[in-house]
């Protein structure tokens, strides 16, 4: 893994927005009271899942102090090429410069804050930007500005792009907006092995294609349906015939950065929508905290790793990378990707059905089993835990 | 002041420096590029871009080089190139004028 650490005398780009005063914001209202019901097995307020206020500090608290997803490293192999994203709101492009450094950068102009690239990828040989021709380097520095020279002491060397940190694992791309964050490792903490012994080599996967999706409803509630698997049974028949969604058979586990589950292929198969036969006997389904999904199908080797991410209190958007073995063939990663596909389908058909609720304000919160469901309270603390720290 | 092309251009004309000034102010003449200093914003992109450093800014070079270059990217468009009857003046932008094929004698 390699990290680039920011040059020092970039201050974060958060420090300059994100601090709130006060402990505790005013919309965490009884922070100690949702505590003690989520040891209950209820779930957070309902009001927290349709509050613009939340979703801001959301953003702030959990979005812009945690290591984000952004891409893929054969989008920024060659010098020049960069792709743009967001990390917690903040606009962000990639870039791997002439040296061949990783830079993430705030795409944001030094001078009157303009979007310096507007392209979602591409390849640059600098990134000028298009209001009043301010050039930097693909490294972020300021090289150029047309009437600088004309202009007592203007010191271009203070007024780069602001850098954010970006490190990589495989082919991820990852970036914190924090100058010195927490290592990736300690995020990812033992998701790396856990894919390798269900018989992901990451050497060996090739990136197939991107799946976007918006879906109507808080990203909490996204997140919290992918973390339990008791209403496989009920809503996903295609994934049953697949897999023992059985309480005995079906594992979920809650680890201190990410929750995961694990199912394995039933004992006397079921005519499955695709060959589930195959080198990978299980299927993984992780969420790091916040939102990170990495799904494994049993079959041939396939990975699908993607971020979700609030668009509003009551939109999620996020995407999916889809990574298959090699050797896989297109007709298999057909089947199976018809399969997921449904499975997508059925999901967002609940989740949004669940927002409806929530935000009706008929019921105050929900009631978790935590025997099937204990992934959700942990998910729920850890959101609870990032609202309350200052 | 302006950014200029020196003759560490002749015969390179690789021309990354015409697609990417934001202006449209490099001009392309017979051997090799010559910035217009009234149209240059001095933004420094074709100095970044040049891979063979002939993209310069003027107030970055030695006071004798200066005297050099500013005047020999000024020359195309103040004197009359051959085979044309005046000055280029301002023409408001190279793709607009297209590459010659002369240099200012
Ligand atoms: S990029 Fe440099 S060498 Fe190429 S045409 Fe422009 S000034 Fe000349
Ligand atoms: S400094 Fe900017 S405006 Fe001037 S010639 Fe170079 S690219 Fe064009
Ligand atoms: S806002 Fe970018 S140059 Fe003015
Ligand atoms: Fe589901």
């Amino acid at each position: 893994m390699t990290t680039h650490h920011p040059a020092p005398h970039h201050p974060a780009a958060h420090h300059a927005a994100a601090h709130h005063p006060r402990a505790h914001h005013p919309a965490v209202v009884d922070a100690e009271a949702c505590s003690a019901a989520l040891d209950r097995g209820e779930t957070l307020p309902w009001t927290w899942y349709a509050d613009p206020a939340i979703t801001a500090l959301e953003q702030e608290r959990i979005f812009r102090r945690s290591w984000s997803y952004v891409g893929r490293t054969d989008q920024v192999a060659q010098p020049g090429q960069f792709f743009t994203c967001e990390v917690g709101g903040v606009p962000i492009v990639v870039t791997r410069d002439r040296s061949g450094g990783l830079n993430a950068l705030v795409n944001v102009c030094r001078h009157r804050g303009a979007q310096v690239v507007r392209e979602d990828c591409g390849t640059r040989k600098s990134l000028q930007c298009f209001y009043h021709a301010w050039t930097y380097g693909l490294d972020g520095s300021l090289r150029g500005v047309p009437r600088g020279d004309r202009e007592a002491d203007f010191d271009t060397s203070q007024l780069g792009l602001r850098r954010a940190s970006v490190d990589t694992w495989g082919p991820f791309v990852f970036v914190h907006l924090d100058p010195e964050p927490a290592p990736l490792t300690e995020m990812l903490g033992e998701l790396p092995e856990l894919l390798a012994a269900g018989g992901i080599d990451l050497e060996r996967m090739r990136f197939h294609h991107r799946v976007y999706y918006t879906i109507e409803a808080n990203w909490k509630i996204a997140v919290e349906n992918y973390l339990e698997c008791y209403h496989c049974p009920v809503a996903h028949p295609g994934l049953a015939d697949v897999l023992d969604v059985s309480p005995d058979a079906y594992e979920l586990e809650v680890r201190p950065t990410f929750a995961t589950h694990h199912g394995v292929v039933r004992d006397i198969p079921r005519e499955a929508g695709y060959p589930v036969q195959g080198p990978v006997v299980e299927g993984q389904y992780h969420l790091v905290w916040p939102s990170l999904k990495v799904n494994v199908n049993p079959g041939q080797p396939n990975l699908s790793f993607g971020p979700v991410h609030p668009a509003g209190p009551e939109r999620t958007t996020g995407y999916l990378d889809y990574f298959f073995g090699d050797d896989v063939d297109e007709a298999w990663i057909k089947a199976m990707l018809a399969f997921d596909d449904q499975v997508g389908a059925e999901d967002t058909d609940l989740v949004e059905s669940v927002q409806r609720g929530a935000s009706s304000g008929g019921v105050e919160r929900g009631r978790l089993l935590l025997g099937s469901e204990h992934t959700i309270s942990a998910f729920q603390r850890f959101v609870l835990g990032r609202l309350r720290e200052d | 002041m302006t950014h200029v092309i020196t003759d560490a251009c002749v015969d390179e004309k690789d021309a990354s420096c015409m697609e990417e000034c934001p202006v449209d102010c490099i001009y392309e003449g017979g051997s090799r590029m010559y910035i217009h200093p009234g149209e240059c914003i001095d933004c420094g992109l074709c100095a970044e871009v040049c891979p063979n450093g002939a993209a310069v800014a003027l107030r970055l070079l030695d006071p004798a080089a200066a005297a050099v270059h500013g005047p020999a990217n000024d020359a195309f468009f103040t004197r009359v190139l051959p085979g044309r009857q005046a000055p280029l003046g301002s023409p408001g932008g190279a793709s607009r004028l297209g590459p010659l094929d002369v240099d200012p004698s």
